[in-house]
């Protein structure tokens, strides 16, 4: 085996590290785009955030009960 | 330079490994994972060809992902909006889906595999396509066409490729049409429709288009309309797609074609209904047919070039290819082994190696072998503690003795060197049959691979016969090398190769060159020999529902439960035990009933 065998939680705190990246890749196209989808922009991002809430939720799980608790 | 191409997540994942502008290693995430069409994470896919090539993660200078993750989300959430409020129940499970991993590419590569962020780059998931096609293709120029069921936005991209003097390498996609118009996602409402499983059923469709009439373009004509500039827009009131998952198609479209196939029921074509069906596949295989014979018509007046690379997985079409190349103009057309989304993780790397780091082209060889290799050892081993007859043979006696066999009416396990990259056998992990006979096809598709009687079974022939057997147009060899076209068998030779022709007297014909498969085409030609026609049935190694095998325990796994009379890996043959040798087969070779002795066979 070559490929690194990490833990859930670990794997998943590197794409919570990674995120960030793709967050802002993902508005600056929507930004940028000429096909008039500006308005896109805080819906993607809201969704993505989103997202990483939940992931998050399912990595530390004792923060599940707060993060399910604000909704 | 050390590129690893990946692709995951929508269907048949793949890793494929390129180092200094060559393809080392290539394989399907479901080979390994034994689940068919595996569309999860491969892993498995990359830590064999890291093995392959003894390399560390570390030591890779990028890894590619064949499409745009993050564009394919904007695609999602833009189309889930416009069909809003049609949209509202799928669209929380469409984000879900799509936010819970496929999203984030980036971080998983880098969770799994431990690369810094700036080695991970994105290709668009057409470009990946046109550089699986036109950069694995022995062409300086190309005209490239790519079609599938979607990819970021485009659904069908056409251009072409150029492999300049200098060693530089350039891949122009001048035009896309983009979702929801699709010819793919046509003929995949299609395959749900009649009740085949979407992305994987089209072959099926395919199969059965041959059983009916095309009576109902008309009415397709009103889903798929042609536009001025030559492209096509679907009526999205017939189609559901956008809206759910659940279904593709809409009730106008029931209205339209009848009430859809319960996929649980075998198609009679002897009732009105089973004509319909077939009726339905024969219809939308022409509509297809004609939509990409007009588009690569007009890309070829458009580019001049004799060749055409075709990829995506409308390219797995062998009907349509034959069309083509038939009507197109085109002298060539060069479709890969792997024309779909597993092929795009070796597309995505020869596009970062050729188009991003702007390295030299290099020749790639003309195979589609990169994948796992078979181990006679392990086979032998497996069949000895079992108490099967074991024969271990020079490749001489091997090829007189299986084609001794399969002259006999026998049903061959072969398996050989490295598997194939991409869905068909093509030589290395195939079950091989003689074709004379309907029973043979009847007996495969019954007792060994368990599937729809219509479906045909392809025939492998050495190109050097193969214009005798087959009807091949001019460039219809090259497009036989990998089994990417159907052709007529010959008049004279249908009722001679009656379990590979099918009901219209096509055949997906595999014109196979010495040097890509040399052991198979010496037993074609050993077959050729004893019956006069150097043709074998030859289908993948696998049963309904799993993929083809790769390993020599899969492979005997697959002879053990099935009606397969005899397996072949590597130099090692396997007999099982209860089934008396055929009488040509003891008459002209000594070493079955020798060693059956021998080993004393069960």
């Amino acid at each position: 085996m070559v490929v690194r065998k990490r833990s859930g939680i670990r794997r998943r705190l590197i794409i919570l590290a990674s995120a960030g990246g793709s967050i802002v890749d993902l508005a600056r196209g929507l930004w940028r785009s000429d096909s008039g989808k500006r308005w896109l922009v805080p819906l993607a991002v809201f969704l993505c955030v989103f997202g990483l809430v939940l992931i998050l939720a399912t990595t530390v799980e004792a923060l599940a009960p707060f993060i399910y608790a604000i909704f | 330079m050390k590129i690893l191409g990946l692709s995951a997540h929508y269907h048949d994942s793949a890793a494929a490994l390129v180092v200094d502008g060559v393809p080392v290693c290539a394989v399907q995430e479901e080979r390994l994972s034994r689940r068919k069409h595996d569309a999860s994470f491969p892993a498995a896919a990359i830590d064999w060809c890291l093995e392959q090539a003894r390399l560390e993660p570390g030591d890779l200078d990028a890894v590619v992902f064949y499409e745009r993750s993050m564009l394919k989300f904007e695609r999602i959430l833009t189309s889930a909006l416009r069909a809003f409020p049609r949209s509202w129940r799928s669209f929380p499970a469409a984000i879900r889906n799509t936010l819970g991993e496929k999203v984030w590419v980036r971080g998983i590569i880098a969770s799994h595999l431990g690369v810094p962020r700036e080695k991970i780059l994105f290709t668009d998931h057409h470009a990946s396509h046109a550089a699986a096609a036109f950069l694995t293709a022995p062409t300086e120029r190309a005209a490239i066409l790519t079609a599938d069921g979607v990819g970021e936005w485009a659904t069908l991209t056409a251009g072409h490729g150029v492999r300049r003097a200098d060693g530089g390498t350039a891949i122009t996609l001048a035009r896309e049409i983009r979702f929801p118009h699709s010819l793919g996602m046509l003929y995949s409402t299609f395959t749900a429709y009649l009740g085949f499983a979407v992305n994987e059923g089209e072959y099926k469709v395919m199969g059965l288009a041959a059983y009916g009439r095309p009576t109902m373009v008309d009415r397709i004509g009103k889903l798929l309309r042609r536009t001025p500039d030559g492209a096509f827009a679907l009526a999205q009131e017939y189609f559901e797609f956008q809206t759910t998952a659940s279904r593709s198609y809409s009730s106008k479209f029931v209205d339209l074609f009848g009430p859809p196939r319960d996929p649980h029921e075998p198609i009679d074509l002897e009732s009105a209904d089973g004509r319909r069906f077939a009726d339905c596949a024969a219809s939308v295989q022409r509509v297809l047919e004609d939509v990409l014979v007009d588009i690569a018509r007009a890309l070829h007046r458009e580019t001049g070039l004799p060749d055409l690379c075709f990829g995506g997985g409308v390219a797995l079409n062998g009907v349509a290819n034959a069309r083509v190349l038939a009507e197109s103009g085109f002298e060539r057309v060069f479709v890969p082994p792997a024309p779909g989304d597993a092929g795009c993780a070796l597309g995505a790397a020869l596009y970062a190696d050729r188009i991003y780091f702007h390295n030299p082209d290099r020749e790639i060889p003309d195979h589609p072998f990169w994948g796992p290799a078979v181990s006679g050892d392990e086979l032998a081993r497996a069949a000895r503690e079992d108490g099967l007859r074991v024969h271990e043979l020079d490749d001489a006696a091997l090829v007189d003795a299986v084609a001794a066999e399969l002259a006999a009416g026998r049903i061959v396990g072969w398996m050989e060197g490295a598997c194939e990259f991409g869905p068909r056998a093509l030589g290395h992990r195939s079950i091989l049959a003689a074709p004379h006979a309907r029973e043979t096809r009847d007996r495969l598709n019954r007792d060994i691979k368990f599937r729809e009687e219509f479906r045909p079974f392809a025939p492998v022939v050495p190109i050097e016969a193969a214009d005798r057997f087959f009807d091949l147009p001019p460039g219809g060899a090259r497009l036989a090398r990998f089994m990417s076209g159907v052709f007529p068998v010959r008049a004279e030779w249908r009722s001679r190769l009656a379990a590979v022709t099918h009901v219209d007297g096509s055949a997906r014909v595999q014109a196979l060159e010495r040097g890509m498969a040399p052991r198979l085409h010496a037993l074609l030609e050993a077959y050729g020999r004893r019956t006069g026609i150097p043709v074998l049935l030859n289908t993948s190694f696998n049963v309904a529902g799993e993929p083809i095998v790769a390993r020599a325990l899969e492979g005997y796994s697959t002879f053990r439960r099935g009606g397969i009379d005899l397996l072949v890996g590597g130099s090692t043959v396997v007999a099982k035990g209860a089934i008396a040798p055929a009488e040509t087969a003891k008459e002209n070779v000594g070493w079955w009933s020798e060693s059956a002795a021998e080993s004393g066979g069960v």
